[in-house]
């Protein structure tokens, strides 16, 4: 219909580019693209200058994924009416979209011309930095692509012209290419960072960022330090704290007589110090109702970094057995206990794996009904302690160690949990996840490492277990992407496919 | 928390997505990326694995006091649960909404999610309006009503932009 208005149109006026514009649109959406391009091209070929049919054809050759006739469109505008400010900036964009740098930082400093506002001679900059990441040389890029923009952005901190944060973040990324991080330091902390507001922490990130690259350990430690006391749960800032620590140590630093430690405040240098910051994180922790896990992680990561440097047993932090059980008892019914733990069980020695599993099943409050032989949870809590243990178990290679009678007792006993545990999940929403499926999951798997290791048969009831998880917890991708492999592996191939677009990937 | 592309350059796509999280492209992504990159915080946990993520913008006329931050997407990992994840991330996002001068934080929930909608009101946010037939559903379902629900910020001192509305609106509707 919109071809019919359009040709009503043109009837009366033969030459309106805008309308035949609209009309190609027309055709192309109809799926006639080979008239819809004739059209535009005969219109694109007058070189028009009118708002409405520039507009036009740039929707029409976008739609066509033509991005780079939109160029020549405007390359055209522009040499007719060399001070349109529209135009410039059209074209600015256009090139954007095919990438073409150069021609966007030349662009760039055209409409700067036409009209001196900072964001077009930003762009400019930014088309440079562009450049210099997309250079197949990468001297030039050090060597002329980003010197220029450097000097570019200087030119205007001289002149007092920087306005805007993303200014202030182009100039930061420009000294951290060049591998300036000093100066890139000294634009943070100095009166242009404090343009950088929009993010949280922006300027203490990026300060962090620079003193490593400068290898300024105490600025780290100080800096880790002040930001765990605001948060302790930040577990990167962990990691900083106690690298810096170790290095500090290990150039024997200490601090300089009557001045600040450091930029960023106080530092710690010693071992001792950074157990006790770490002691001090959990005591803070505890009398919270809703402890946060950071710093109790932190004092494993601090054994372990100790351990490696063979120095455990002199501070007395404790074993990690110990810390590991005292933290399943605090965080033991959530989820995350199990990723959290399996970060540090390489501290735990192989002999005493059995002996751990087995003081972490003793606090989990289970019982044996007249029903059932094994000693099931009374609640979710309960249930999520006891996935931890058997999750756990299957890490530290327990079940491994069985024989196929063993694991298959395994099997049987996990997937009477499983389903013994749908009955906390009657509530759930199709959307949600059942909270015993994990059983059902790791079933499977002692399944599928009997199949591998030659049992025929295993693999079929990993099928039916899967399907039968599935049904109850629909929204489980893991469920269907096991299946997805198995099916493929058996070229059962029609299954596969419905499974797969449920993924909605 | 770090900020995605700030920090780090990896992207920790979107294993989260096999959740119960809206399925959003990556278009839709990057250019919230491209626009907002500040409100788009993302929880990383000791091991490596991305526990959930937040996004959102800021929108408004400043002069009719709309000027706000808006939570485009919020999800947690099923792993990390019950840690106040959720809690944590729409407080940072409050808290840059604050710094950006805004006046509420509001966002868009399906009114049979009553699970969120009570999150939400436990973080102090109101049903503002009811927006009828925003959710549109797939495959002969009906569409779904939403809730806009809103909590005022520090500059919006008499608290006005929480006043309820008294009766629901369209999707044409919203600004």
């Amino acid at each position: 219909m919109a071809i019919q208005q359009a040709d009503k149109l043109l009837k009366k006026h033969k030459d309106l580019h805008c309308a035949k514009v609209l009309k190609a649109i027309g055709l192309q959406r109809t799926g006639k693209q080979d008239e819809a391009y004739t059209l535009a091209q005969e219109v694109a070929a007058l070189e028009p200058t009118d708002d409405n049919s520039l507009q036009a054809l740039t929707i029409l050759y976008r739609e066509m994924h033509r991005p780079e006739l939109v160029t020549k469109l405007y390359e055209a505008a522009v040499k007719k009416v060399p001070n349109s400010e529209e135009y410039h900036s059209h074209l600015f964009m256009a090139y954007a979209r095919v990438g073409e740098y150069k021609k966007m930082q030349q662009a760039g400093m055209a409409l700067y011309k036409i009209v001196p506002k900072n964001p077009y001679y930003f762009w400019s900059v930014m088309s440079l930095i562009m450049q210099s990441i997309s250079a197949q040389d990468e001297n030039l890029s050090k060597t002329m692509f980003l010197p220029l923009a450097e000097r570019m952005v200087e030119k205007m901190v001289k002149e007092d012209k920087i306005e805007a944060e993303a200014e202030v973040e182009l100039y930061y990324m420009i000294l951290e290419r060049l591998e300036k991080y000093k100066e890139a330091l000294d634009v943070v902390r100095g009166k242009l960072g404090e343009k950088l507001t929009s993010e949280l922490q922006s300027r203490e990130n990026k300060c962090m960022a620079m003193y490593k690259k400068l290898c300024r350990w105490p600025e780290c430690n100080a800096l880790s330090r002040r930001l765990l006391l605001k948060n302790s749960d930040d577990w990167q800032f962990y990691i900083t704290y106690f690298d810096s620590v170790f290095q500090l140590i290990d150039e024997s630093w200490t601090p300089p007589p009557e001045e600040e430690h450091s930029l960023e405040g106080e530092v710690h240098y010693t071992v001792e110090q950074a157990v006790k910051f770490i002691e001090e994180r959990i005591t803070e922790e505890s009398k919270s109702s809703r402890p946060l896990r950071g710093p109790y992680l932190a004092k494993l990561e601090l054994i372990r970094r100790l351990r490696y440097r063979g120095c455990n047993d002199e501070y007395k932090l404790g074993d990690p057995e110990e810390l590991m059980f005292q933290y399943f008892k605090k965080f033991g019914d959530k989820p995350c206990c199990f990723t959290d733990l399996k970060v540090f069980v390489d501290l735990l020695p192989s002999s005493q794996y059995t002996k751990f599993i087995s003081q972490l099943l003793e606090v989990i409050p289970l019982s044996a009904t007249a029903e059932s032989e094994i000693a099931l949870p009374a609640d979710i809590k309960a249930l999520q302690q006891h996935l931890c243990v058997v999750q756990l178990s299957r890490l530290l290679g327990i079940y491994h160690a069985m024989d196929k009678k063993q694991k298959l007792t395994v099997v049987r006993e996990l997937m009477l949990r499983y389903r013994h545990g749908l009955e906390f999940g009657k509530s759930c929403l199709k959307t949600e996840l059942q909270f015993s499926d994990y059983y059902c999951l790791l079933a499977v798997h002692l399944l599928l490492d009997l199949w591998l290791e030659g049992e025929e048969s295993a693999v079929w009831q990993c099928l039916t277990l899967l399907e039968e998880g599935l049904s109850h917890s629909p929204s489980n991708a893991q469920f269907k992407l096991l299946l997805i492999r198995i099916y493929c592996r058996l070229g059962a191939f029609e299954p596969v496919a419905e499974l797969y677009s449920s993924l909605d990937m | 928390m770090r900020g995605l592309f700030v920090n780090s350059q990896k992207v920790h796509t979107l294993e989260l997505n096999l959740t119960s999280s809206p399925q959003y492209g990556i278009p839709f992504y990057l250019q919230y990326l491209a626009h907002w990159p500040e409100y788009f915080v993302v929880a990383e946990a000791p091991g490596g694995e991305l526990m959930g993520y937040i996004m959102g913008k800021a929108e408004g006329s400043v002069a009719r006091e709309e000027w706000h931050g808006h939570v485009t997407a919020l999800s947690v990992a099923p792993e990390f649960r019950r840690l106040g994840l959720a809690a944590k991330l729409m407080e940072l996002l409050e808290e840059i909404s604050e710094k950006k001068g805004g006046f509420f934080v509001d966002l868009f929930v399906r009114v049979s999610n009553q699970v969120a909608v009570n999150m939400y009101k436990q973080l102090g946010y109101s049903v503002y309006r009811t927006v009828l037939e925003y959710y549109s559903a797939s495959s002969g379902e009906p569409d779904e009503d939403a809730y806009d629900m809103r909590k005022a910020l520090s500059r919006d001192t008499e608290k006005k932009s929480i006043i309820p509305l008294p009766h629901p609106v369209r999707p044409e509707d919203i600004e």
